[in-house]
């Protein structure tokens, strides 16, 4: 992991491969003269601002959450939303993959045995490009990590909502980290936020995914509002590019 | 008329080779003819101190051990050389599955056993190569590299006589063992003038006599045959002409058996996994390369563990995509074979491809990324092979929107077949199914297109949902009415429930015992 966030890339001087200390500080100063002025989402770090994620965000507004080469962690409670999100990363995953000409196969491995087939294809995920496996809850991660070794999908969804207690998923996912980072796999672990947790798990970024209901009366029922909600708010416990503002997905 | 092209793959060491000796260890073969005699029938083989050789080992031949002695000689040289004995039979099963996998070098390949072991015989495959487009010397590297697949040394030589390539590849053999030549009709003479007498196949007493002449190569032999040579050789002119002139005598082609079996008897009962595993690579490295020969991919393979005492152990291993990866085919076994115990010691190991699948032609794209395309489809393959041994049946796959009218059977997993050729459209059911709150015109299994969608978890089985407290809105979802595929009927009343916190489920109300069961998460 580097120890240099994406957004800096942008200010150093070119032709500089690897960056020094000074241009370093010559960065951080820049980048500091920047945020000044307001600057965009990856500059205003530490500061607990929405940011609405419409058009003007790339990926729908989910970069902070979709990190090839890491695995990224979203804690939730069922019926929060949380699958839905993490679906839409794996399907940018894919998209991204093909344009570069790698392999674009995604996959789920799913426990629970509870993904619903229409309704992944009317998110818009094609279902032929989708390999789901459905281990026992105790062979989660060695699951996935084999699929991660395999080297054949863009992006895995592992989903871990269902265990009470992930202290013990920490070497397995530290071993689905080094998967990701070898075949530049995007991972995404589903986590319940009632979970007892002991180490912290040792991914790129963790976050809290709540169904927040609107303020403003919703309209009359159509037979399309059921799998929608209104507010997505994604708030970011960790994050390897530093301290992230919440997501407001809509 | 195009000029005849046929390649001969000679393979010097095959019997070392089909018995397994180290080349480190001073052993020699001798080769049981199963040709017993006597009044009642077949007599068992002993081995005297006359047999033949027919090969041995290096550790042997450094001690100057030479095929073709007899094994008293042979103890001369060598007096620690254990010998070992090999059914005639056995050889030429070997040589068949090497003609086998040679079909994926060329259409029309005959195996060319010797017509006795007890000289000094060489097996040989023949491949009729006329016609084909890939330039000449690349076929005869692939016919040696799928030759050393199966564990075989081969000497590959092509010309345009049939005769004349086995005189030459015998020849190339006993010198390296591992030699490609292409000799073109122009340089027929010269391959002449290198080719010795003794590559001829000659009786012993014809060969004396003319070597006697003064005749040490091919060529000298041609230069006798106006003198009268013809009258001196008598019945083998005919072979010999035919060498001397590379006259090609057409292949008779090899029809592959419809069965794919490996079977390995061991001299020692092995117990252990570990070992059994062992064994177990190279079969399954065999039968991938045998499938890949017969352009076929394997679908199902089966395990038979024999033992002198108790019960075989059978076990059957069906893929979800047919594939032809023996490391796959490997871990898959590995991981039934550890679920289960052996129960004994097990002395024969019997592999067979019960199903097998034709493999279409590849057609490579010259787009960027096509090859990366097609190895991630194999390491697909492969993961899912693992999988479906390790996971079960059903457990792997793509996930596959059925026709079924109930929401909780409209998912199954399967690997993506191609599309069938259309069918002529299914009789009309007796009762047709109704659906009351859906638009006329929407199939169930089209349903989430028309815009009913079904939340993204939907459990097999709904769970009574205990604390209503908790549910801070119910609205209705739609109602299902009909009859399922068994023709039993069905009313469900479902309910889009909103809790405190915003998360939203899917319920069915239960209008009898005014209950509300949870049966998925619109998550």
């Amino acid at each position: 992991m580097s120890a240099f966030p994406i957004a800096l890339d942008a200010f150093l001087p070119g032709g500089i491969q690897r960056p020094t200390a000074s241009t370093v500080l010559a960065s951080l100063r820049a980048r500091r003269q920047e945020a000044g002025k307001g600057g965009n989402l990856a500059l205003r770090l530490g500061e607990e601002e929405p940011v609405r994620a419409g058009e003007e965000q790339g990926q729908g507004g989910l970069s902070a959450l979709h990190l090839p080469g890491a695995v990224t962690e979203l804690s939730a409670l069922p019926g929060a939303g949380a699958l839905t999100l993490a679906l839409r990363l794996l399907d940018i995953a894919g998209k991204e993959a093909h344009a570069a000409s790698r392999p674009a196969w995604l996959c789920v491995v799913d426990p629970t045995r509870t993904l619903h087939a229409p309704a992944v294809a009317a998110l818009g995920v094609a279902l032929e490009k989708l390999v789901v496996l459905q281990p026992p809850s105790d062979r989660l991660l060695r699951t996935a990590v084999r699929a991660g070794r395999s080297g054949a999908f863009a992006g895995i969804l592992v989903d871990g909502s269902a265990l009470g207690d992930v202290s013990g998923l920490v070497t397995g996912v530290r071993r689905l980290t080094l998967a990701a980072e070898e075949h530049h796999i995007a991972c995404v672990l589903l986590t319940s936020s009632r979970a007892r947790r002991g180490l912290p798990l040792p991914v790129a970024a963790r976050a809290l995914v709540e169904s927040v209901p609107t303020p403003v009366p919703s309209p009359a029922p159509t037979p399309m509002w059921g799998a929608r909600r209104e507010e997505l708010h994604v708030r970011f416990l960790r994050h390897r590019h530093g301290p992230m503002p919440r997501l407001v997905l809509r | 008329m195009k000029q005849a092209i046929i390649a001969v793959a000679a393979l010097p060491r095959l019997p070392t080779e089909v018995r397994g000796s180290a080349e480190d260890q001073r052993r020699g073969v001798v080769v049981d003819e199963g040709q017993g005699g006597g009044k009642k029938g077949k007599r068992p083989f002993a081995l005297r101190s006359v047999s033949v050789l027919v090969d041995a080992t290096a550790a042997a031949r450094a001690e100057g051990v030479q095929p073709g002695m007899r094994v008293i000689d042979a103890q001369r040289f060598c007096p620690m050389i254990a010998l070992d004995v090999i059914a005639r039979a056995r050889l030429e099963q070997e040589l068949a599955v090497v003609a086998e996998v040679l079909l994926s070098c060329s259409p029309v390949v005959e195996p060319l056993p010797p017509a006795t072991w007890s000289g000094l015989p060489m097996a040989a495959v023949a491949l009729d190569l006329t016609g084909m487009v890939r330039p000449i010397p690349d076929i005869l590297a692939d016919v040696q590299a799928a030759c050393a697949r199966l564990g075989h040394r081969a000497a590959v030589v092509a010309s345009p006589g049939t005769r004349l390539s086995f005189a030459l590849a015998r020849d190339l053999a006993r010198e390296t063992e591992r030699g490609l030549l292409e000799v073109r009709p122009k340089d027929v003479p010269t391959a002449l003038a290198s080719l010795s007498v003794d590559a001829l196949e000659l009786p012993a007493d014809l060969a004396a006599s003319l070597h006697a002449l003064g005749a040490r190569t091919a060529a000298d032999v041609a230069r006798l045959l106006p003198l009268g040579g013809v009258e001196r050789l008598g019945a083998a002119t005919r072979p010999i002409l035919e060498v001397l002139e590379a006259r090609a005598a057409p292949l008779t082609g090899l029809a592959p058996p419809a069965r794919l079996v490996e079977e390995l008897e061991l001299e020692h009962p092995l117990g252990a996994l570990e070992p059994l595993l062992f064994v177990l690579q190279p079969l399954c490295q065999r039968l991938a390369v045998r499938a890949h020969a017969r352009r076929q991919r394997v679908a199902e393979i089966s395990l038979t563990l024999a033992r002198k005492r108790g019960p075989p152990l059978a076990l059957k291993i069906a893929f979800p995509a047919p594939l032809l990866d023996e490391k796959a085919m490997l871990r898959a076994l590995q991981v039934r074979l550890e679920r289960q115990a052996l129960g004994g010691p097990v002395d024969v190991v019997l592999l067979e491809a019960t199903g097998l699948a034709r493999r279409g032609p590849e057609q490579l794209s010259l787009e960027p990324g096509a090859r990366a395309e097609v190895r991630a489809e194999e390491a697909l393959q492969s993961l899912l092979a693992e999988m479906a041994a390790e996971l079960g049946d059903g457990r792997a796959g793509c996930l596959v929107v059925t026709d079924e009218p109930l929401p909780e059977r409209m998912t199954r997993l399967a690997w993506p077949a191609p599309p069938p050729p259309p069918r002529p459209p299914a009789p009309e059911r007796r009762r047709p199914r109704r659906s009351a709150a859906l638009p006329s015109g929407v199939t169930s299994g089209g349903r989430f297109l028309a815009g009913w969608p079904w939340p993204l978890r939907l459990l097999d089985k709904p769970v009574r949902l205990g604390r209503e407290l908790a549910v801070a809105k119910k609205e209705p979802f739609g109602v299902l009415e009909g009859e399922d595929r068994d023709d039993r009927p069905y009313a469900r009343s479902y309910l889009v429930l909103t809790f405190a916190d915003g998360r939203r489920a899917l319920g069915l109300l239960d209008e009898e015992l005014e209950e509300i069961w949870l049966h998925g998460w619109f998550d």
